[in-house]
């Protein structure tokens, strides 16, 4: 068994941390604080190939593995969780949709431009009165003749004033509860999607440049070529999805804690009180040291799963601990970081006050932390 | 040790020969400029301090830095030991490297401290800044340079009846043609020289706020200056004006940082003030460790405020 | 038209720690490509684009416990050379920049080149003078401070901005050139390339394969130390409210009025 990062893992962190240094830290603060989506990082991003993390080579991917995107998601949530959001959403919740259930001409069509950063792409499952509960969707899909006509509204809709793809989940058939749920492709500005529309960013806590909003449809007509998968499939390509976005929503969740960490460390050996280094308490270095003890079991545990995800073996259980270990833990360690920077941790002078504020996201996004121990009650009392 | 028997000096620029000789003299027994042209070039090195002078006929289209075999010529005629010093610019260390090459002589660009002291031996600064080292000299000469103000210079008395000797030109191997010279618009001032400073760090969002650092320093009689990132990242102000390794070392009085962060390769040019203060509004900058006086704060509402109460 | 692009692996400079004798504790510190040498490939990369017709080598001269780091090795070759030639032998670590020079010219003679690129110094001991070094003895042109290439036929035209002044010079090929850290911005390697270096060839030359022979030593790095830190009052003000502006002026007034 080996820990260690492979020469490839390290030279991709590497590259995300001299990516995220150079081209991010100078406009963390600034995008949290404007709710500014940073547009102009998107083509940089896309260069890098930061979209095409374990996509097929033939679109333009880099076919490398899940830890390898682990690993590049916590170095980018370092600095920017946003950015982080951003990827995670092209990277694990749209475009292996696509791969794994479009046609071929959707496939080639738009799969090599969702990894050149030309098409974003949302995932679109929420809705007001569905948000765990995926079964008790209101969007239709009515089938008519070559079409699906779509009717409904969605909601926290990461990434969607900025989308051109939409992965829409809407029932064909009510009775049959989730198993009525379909898939749908919508590109928005094709004949028949006028009537999808974007609404206002939330005001969220956090996470303020990862613009999120309702999705409207009115109408909106797709040809049966966009349906993804079979019908009444749409529930488990959802579910398998989510599985796999909670790898990265785990280490984004480890990226902001340890960034909290680093700043705590660096912090506390300066900062003077009585006479000494804060550090120098034994009270604060036990919570240093149990904020350190946590972050590196999120890593390992994350890092575990993306490793058995890649080896084909089941990741369900493996995911859901690790997203919620890994998002308690950042909440945890946030929320200490701050405390430890006292009074200026409560403002805007240090970024652990941004750090916890995205770091409670963490806990709710891609399945609350509540699901969560229920997915993963559901595989131990199986 | 006593003295060095010969110290050779040169430069194409007047304004260091002068330098040069003072930072020589109290290192060696002779001291010879050489000079590329004639009669009046060589007076000039005379004026500033060199009781002899060697005098290379000047060529036609020929860069500097293709002087290099003819200086070596020059050098190798006059015994070929002791030290050979030049302006730490980027012709002077291409010239250095190349007299190095042809002399077999150890060279030493933007010398920190040169000392004498069982044997000749060379400080410049290693790791960005965080460390000197001293080179001891093994070759019978050595070529160092040295930026404008590292070293301490002693006053030079012009020499009446210099020895002027005429050198050759010995054409280069490779010779390098000139295509095109063009003055770079709008001279840069002598920062190494200026009594009080303002620097220009990356606290500025943009480059016409830069009026603010001008506001300051014309209040209080002082230049402009920067870190290294607003000349070669931004562009914002010209190379010769910024401050730290590679760039200018000051020898202020006053060296005032606005949203200049500190790290260590920009405070080695900075440390030579005698009297430091910043502003910056990160209360962690590095800048606050090597600081006399300095507020936490913004320095578009500092500035400002500054400027006003000191008209 | 073959490029050499030198490149020197030093210790990731932030991770140096000053002991308290203000000697350095370099035993943290990563090996990391010399800043000021990913420029010089960078430059090589941009020609090569340029051209279109262009291989660039990147040539490293190390000791072998360094440069046999793969990482290290695959960190080089994610830059967008085309193949790396090292020369690694033990007896290189800490060498002063003659005997580097010398130890990169045997490899380049064998190695054959039209134009070779460094960088304008490494980040250890930043001699600024190797590239100079090695075109002298190669025994072909070459210049430094050069912040633009443009490769011709059989000739380079380089910029260089000078103190007061702009010249444009004409080298002849073969040469060498030394770049300036303003000359570009090193992209950042892409998982693409970062995928790619594993398969790009690397050549591991030894010294007596290059027909390396020790030049006569010029100099010797007797000590390195940290500066003395000079004493600062360090009298700051935390804080920009008008009191705390006001409070600041009036501590520094007598050091501007004196």
């Amino acid at each position: 068994m080996d820990f260690q990062l492979s020469e490839e893992q390290t030279l991709i962190r590497n590259m995300v941390h001299e990516f995220v240094e150079q081209h991010v830290r100078p406009m963390a603060d600034e995008i949290d604080r404007n709710h500014r989506f940073p547009e102009e990082s998107i083509a940089p991003m896309a260069e890098l190939g930061l979209f095409g993390f374990n996509l097929p080579e033939q679109y333009g991917g880099s076919g490398i593995d899940s830890v390898a995107y682990a690993v590049a998601s916590e170095e980018m949530a370092k600095v920017s969780a946003s950015h982080a959001m951003i990827m995670g959403s092209q990277c694990t919740l749209t475009t292996p949709i696509l791969v794994k259930y479009a046609s071929d001409e959707i496939k080639e069509r738009i799969i090599p431009k969702m990894i050149a950063g030309e098409a974003l792409g949302c995932f679109c499952l929420t809705e007001p009165g569905a948000g765990c509960d995926a079964a008790s969707q209101r969007t239709s899909a009515v089938r008519q003749g070559d079409s699906y006509v779509l009717n409904g509204s969605k909601m926290w809709i990461t990434n969607a004033p900025q989308s051109k793809i939409f992965i829409v989940f809407a029932m064909t058939d009510f009775n049959k509860g989730v198993k009525g749920i379909s898939a749908f492709l919508v590109e928005r500005g094709a004949p028949g999607a006028e009537g999808l529309s974007t609404g206002h960013p939330e005001e969220k806590m956090g996470m303020g440049a990862s613009h999120t909003t309702e999705v409207v449809l009115k109408n909106v007509v797709v040809p049966a070529a966009n349906r993804l998968g079979a019908e009444g499939q749409g529930f488990k390509i959802a579910m398998e999805t989510l599985d796999g976005g909670r790898g990265g929503g785990a280490a984004m969740a480890t990226g902001l804690a340890q960034a909290a960490l680093d700043s705590t460390v660096a912090y506390t050996k300066e900062r003077v009180q009585f006479g000494r280094p804060i550090a120098a308490n034994q009270g604060v270095q036990w919570m240093i040291a149990d904020m350190a003890t946590r972050i590196e079991c999120a890593r390992l545990m994350t890092h575990r799963a993306a490793a058995a995800k890649d080896s084909g073996l089941p990741c369900t259980k493996e995911s859901a601990m690790a997203k919620l270990y890994a998002t308690e833990t950042a909440m945890y360690v946030t929320e200490k970081a701050v405390q430890l920077h006292g009074g200026l941790g409560y403002t805007r002078a240090f970024a652990v006050e941004r750090l916890m504020r995205e770091a409670k996201l963490t806990e709710i996004f891609e399945g609350t932390s509540e699901i969560q121990r229920i997915v993963i009650a559901g595989q131990v009392l199986r | 040790m006593s003295k060095l028997a010969n110290i050779y000096v040169f430069s194409d620029k007047p304004s260091r020969i002068r330098d040069l000789i003072g930072v020589a003299t109290p290192l060696g027994d002779k001291v010879t400029a050489i000079v590329i042209g004639a009669q009046p070039e060589a007076q000039a090195a005379a004026a500033a301090g060199a009781a002899t002078i060697i005098a290379i006929p000047s060529q036609e289209g020929v860069i500097v830095e293709d002087y290099a075999p003819s200086i070596a010529e020059a050098i190798r005629g006059a015994g070929a030991a002791g030290l050979v010093l030049l302006a730490a610019g980027k012709r002077g260390k291409c010239l250095a490297a190349k007299l190095g090459a042809a002399l077999r002589a150890a060279v030493v660009n933007e010398a920190s401290a040169i000392s004498l002291d069982g044997g000749l031996a060379v400080s410049h600064m290693v790791y960005g800044g965080l460390a000197n080292a001293t080179e001891t000299i093994s070759s019978p000469l050595a070529v160092v340079t040295v930026a404008s103000g590292a070293l301490e210079a002693a006053p030079c008395q012009a020499v009446a009846g210099a020895e002027i000797r005429q050198g050759v030109f010995v054409p280069p191997a490779h010779p390098i043609r000139l295509v095109k010279r063009e003055a770079k618009a709008g001279q840069a001032v002598d920062l190494a020289a200026s009594r009080r400073v303002v620097c220009v760090g990356r606290g500025f969002a943009k480059k016409e706020d830069l009026s603010l650092a001008g506001d300051l320093a014309s209040a209080i009689g002082g230049d402009v200056g920067c870190s290294r990132p607003i000349a070669e990242g931004e562009g914002w102000m010209e190379r010769e004006v910024y401050v730290g390794v590679s760039g200018v070392m000051l020898n202020a009085d006053i060296y005032i940082a606005l949203g200049v962060s500190g790290q260590i390769q920009h405070m080695v040019g900075a440390n030579g003030s005698k009297t430091i203060i910043a502003v910056n509004k990160d209360k962690n900058a590095p800048i606050f460790n090597f600081a006399d006086y300095g507020i936490v704060g913004d320095l578009y509402k500092v500035v400002p405020a500054l400027v006003a109460a000191l008209k | 038209m073959n490029i050499i692009a030198c490149c020197k692996i030093v210790p990731e400079d932030q991770d140096i720690a000053v002991k308290p004798d203000r000697t350095l504790d370099l035993s943290k510190a990563e090996p990391k490509i010399s800043q000021y040498d990913l420029n010089a490939i960078e430059a090589a990369i941009q020609i090569k684009e340029q051209s279109g017709n262009a291989n660039v080598v990147a040539l490293s001269a190390g000791a072998a416990k360094t440069l046999g780091n793969s990482k290290i090795r695959k960190d080089i070759l994610s830059r967008g050379v085309d193949s790396l030639t090292l020369v690694a032998d033990d007896s290189l670590e800490g060498r002063l920049p003659a005997d580097t020079a010398s130890v990169l010219a045997a490899a380049a003679r064998k190695t054959g080149f039209d134009l070779i690129l460094c960088g304008e110094g490494s980040g250890d001991i930043y001699a600024q003078q190797v590239g100079i070094l090695l075109g002298e003895m190669l025994g072909v042109a070459s210049i430094n401070g050069v912040s633009r290439i443009t490769a011709g036929d059989g000739t380079v035209l380089v910029e260089r901005t000078l103190e007061d002044e702009i010249e444009t010079l004409e080298l002849a090929l073969p040469a060498v050139v030394s770049v300036t850290a303003d000359i570009n911005t090193p992209r950042i390697p892409s998982l693409k390339t970062i995928l790619a270096a594993g398969k790009k060839p690397t050549v591991t030359e030894t010294l007596d394969g290059i027909g390396y022979q020790a030049p006569a030593p010029v100099a010797a790095m007797t000590s390195v130390k940290a500066p003395e830190q000079s004493d600062r009052k360090k009298k700051i003000i935390d804080g920009d409210s008008d009191a705390d502006i006001k409070a600041f002026i009036e501590s520094i007034r007598p050091e501007l009025t004196a």
